[in-house]
């Protein structure tokens, strides 16, 4: 019970810094009064503070069973294994919104310790935003979802962790993507700053783009994660639903996406610079509208936490940021955009950022409208859904142009794209044109793969004619360049996730079985044999194991029932994995009479969409060492643009 | 008992905030004079 004290008074003295330091960092900043700058910084840190106590105080409270605690009573239970006890952390709404609030807290003191050399006023705004987000969730976090809060009788013992979250994909996926969502501030407040301040200049850029780094690089990790984990515990055999919480995760990624490529413009050539404060706010608005929509119960989904009363407080908050950003950008975007170069021709590498950003932020659209949908409907009349199919052909050709930018954008040049230029393009194409055949020849008549493989083949020599050209004239480039070549990188692990997703989405093969121990079943020509079916005791759980023979390997897809959780029963999938498909087996039931129903999927390529995903994100990470000093220099020299206050 | 904790803590974070005001007698004496009083007035 005392730590329900700690952890409410911690809480409330977070509020009580974040709320002064927010007040504070404005003031002063307004005033470029060094001092209180300082002090104001210095509140934000304290305010953090709060936060990893906070967060130790419930971490502590669920390792030893404080049951007196709600949020330990309703999340962990005694026979849950003690690692998801510790997990159990974020498995809940308020638990996990205090882990947004402390990776904020964290992030966001790196960034501010990390501004000094923005100048006491752009720090100052800065840490004056933070606090303002930080303040708002430590306020919802202790007047409206604490998660220290008592109950009035203490249990024995607790209701434990949801079934499907009791899997090792808990340990880590929801860590990274609610970390992925928490960083988004911190580019968000340090562009709002910027416009505040009305500097923009290469330290900004710099410190800026550090942080959307960190940020994508997180979501990425996270929506990967995200994508492996369901595929493994489902049991539906996918691993992307377009589920309402899955598209607010990808929204915010996009429109990073766009931002990390478009401010290679603005470092370049000195243009997109109103753009791209559009982009780094857009993303963060998009993740405040994705906290509202999973955290409100809105819009339905298997994520959804349970519908709380934090929703209308998001919705405000969500409203306060659009009102607070675009008024800003209102105010500060034109006197930012005067002064850029003009403007380059529409083929040249410029023009290909453009159209990507365009595409990118057309598929956010697509998203977005499919996301909100539900609602919208629901407010004048029968609610609407739309399915994979809604997705797959709205975004699925503005991805495909994607994949054709990717082939060509990087052999154009800045400014105008010439002759030899355009002769470049000669190795993507025959890339295409050879898959395309190689398709045809093959027998596949899908109008979707004979348009993406080859388009993927295409981008994939683009990355290939690059490396071979450094290699062949100067190979100490690729480490020299290495924000280049890491970015080529990087594409061509999108290249591999995207062949991944094509040959699973168009080559999935699946049936639905009952065998007799002894019979077998062949699907996409895996052959597998059913053995028979046992039952299995676990610490928190009893499983019906199937096992089923394939070469000499064994498979043992079981469903497991809860008793202690009310009797809630889970598919535990078995996977066996090669480079060419994967065989995914789900026991649908087990029967009287001995036999057993099993659904055989046969999955192409879905190794490869972990595989590209683990490129991509190296890409960008290693491309980006080391680099911050380069791009530091190079924005210096090409942006020496302070805008008056 | 929250909010007993609260100032607590606040008591405690009370230093670190606002350190950059707090000076020692030292640093006071050996601080510059403000611009308008450089050479000192009368005694």
């Amino acid at each position: 019970m005392i730590l329900g004290y700690i952890g409410a008074g911690t809480l409330l003295a977070g509020v009580v810094l974040a709320g002064f330091a927010t007040l504070l960092s404005f003031w002063a900043g307004a005033r470029e009064n060094p001092t209180f700058v300082q002090i104001g910084r210095r509140a934000f840190y304290a305010a953090a503070a709060m936060t990893v106590l906070a967060g130790a105080v419930l971490e502590a409270a669920l390792l030893t069973h404080d049951f007196s605690l709600a949020y330990v009573t309703e999340h962990t239970d005694l026979s849950t294994p003690i690692a998801l006890v510790a997990a159990g952390f974020y498995g809940g709404q308020e638990g996990s919104l205090l882990y947004w609030t402390l990776i904020l807290g964290v992030l966001g003191s790196a960034s501010l310790l990390a501004s000094a050399r923005l100048g006491p006023r752009l720090a100052a705004y800065a840490a004056g935003i933070l606090a303002a987000i930080l303040a708002f969730f430590l306020f919802v976090l202790t007047i409206v979802a604490s998660p220290f809060d008592l109950l009035s009788v203490t249990p024995p013992d607790g209701l434990g962790l949801n079934p499907v979250l009791r899997d090792g994909g808990m340990l880590i996926h929801p860590p990274v993507i609610l970390a992925g969502f928490a960083s988004f501030a911190i580019p968000f407040a340090f562009a709002c700053a910027a416009l505040l301040s009305g500097r923009v200049d290469a330290a900004w850029i710099r410190h800026t783009r550090r942080f959307a780094l960190i940020a994508w690089s997180l979501q990425s990790a996270g929506l990967l994660l995200g994508m492996w984990w369901a595929y493994h515990v489902l049991g539906w055999g996918g691993y992307w639903g377009w589920d309402p919480v899955e598209n607010v995760a990808f929204m915010p990624w996009l429109a990073t996406t766009a931002y990390l490529h478009s401010a290679q413009v603005q470092e370049r050539r000195g243009r997109m610079r109103a753009w791209n404060f559009g982009l780094v706010i857009l993303a963060f608005l998009l993740v405040v509208f994705g906290t509202f929509i999973v955290r409100s119960g809105v819009v339905p989904s298997v994520h959804t936490f349970a519908i709380s009363a934090i929703g209308p407080w998001f919705l405000g908050f969500l409203g306060a940021c659009v009102v607070f950003s675009v008024t800003l950008l209102a105010l500060r975007g034109e006197r930012i955009a005067s002064g850029a170069r003009p403007a380059a021709a529409p083929v040249s590498r410029e023009g290909a950022f453009v159209l990507q950003n365009l595409l990118l932020l057309g598929v956010v659209a697509v998203v977005m409208w499919g996301t909100v949908l539900p609602l919208v409907s629901g407010m004048f009349g029968s609610q609407r859904v739309v399915g994979a199919p809604y997705y797959e052909r709205a975004a699925g050709p503005l991805l495909a142009l994607v994949l054709a930018l990717m082939a060509a954008g990087p052999l154009l040049p800045w400014r105008r794209a010439g002759r030899p230029a355009l002769l470049a393009l000669r190795w993507p194409g025959a890339a295409a044109i050879a898959a395309f055949l190689a398709l045809l020849a093959s027998g596949v008549e899908s109008i979707p793969a004979l348009v993406a493989f080859p388009l993927a083949a295409a981008a994939g020599a683009t990355v290939f004619t690059e490396y071979g050209r450094a290699l062949f004239k100067n190979r100490h480039v690729i480490v020299r360049r290495r924000r280049r070549y890491g970015a080529y990188l990087a594409h061509l692990g999108l290249v591999v996730v995207a062949v991944g997703i094509g040959a699973s989405q168009l080559g999935q093969q699946q049936t639905l079985t009952t065998l007799q121990p002894g019979q077998h079943v062949t699907v996409a020509g895996y052959t597998l044999t059913y053995e028979g079916a046992k039952d299995r005791q676990l610490s928190d759980h009893d499983e019906r194991v199937a096992t089923m023979r394939f070469g000499d390997q064994r498979l043992e897809p079981a469903r497991a029932t809860y008793a202690g959780l009310g009797g809630q029963a889970l598919t535990h999938v078995a996977i066996t994995t090669t480079p060419i498909a994967d065989v995914y087996v789900v026991l649908v039931a087990t029967n009287d009479d001995g036999s057993a129903t099993f659904q055989v999927f046969v999955n192409p390529l879905v190794t490869w969409i972990w595989a590209g995903g683990i490129v991509l994100i190296l890409g960008v990470v290693l491309g980006n060492a080391g680099e911050a000093a380069l791009a530091g220099e190079l924005a210096r020299r090409r942006l020496p643009i302070t805008l008056p206050a | 008992m929250a909010i007993i904790v609260a100032t607590l803590l606040l008591f405690l974070a009370g230093p670190f905030v606002l350190w950059p005001l707090i000076r020692t007698p030292d640093e006071i004496e050996e601080a510059p004079f403000p611009p308008g009083k450089r050479g000192g007035g009368k005694p």
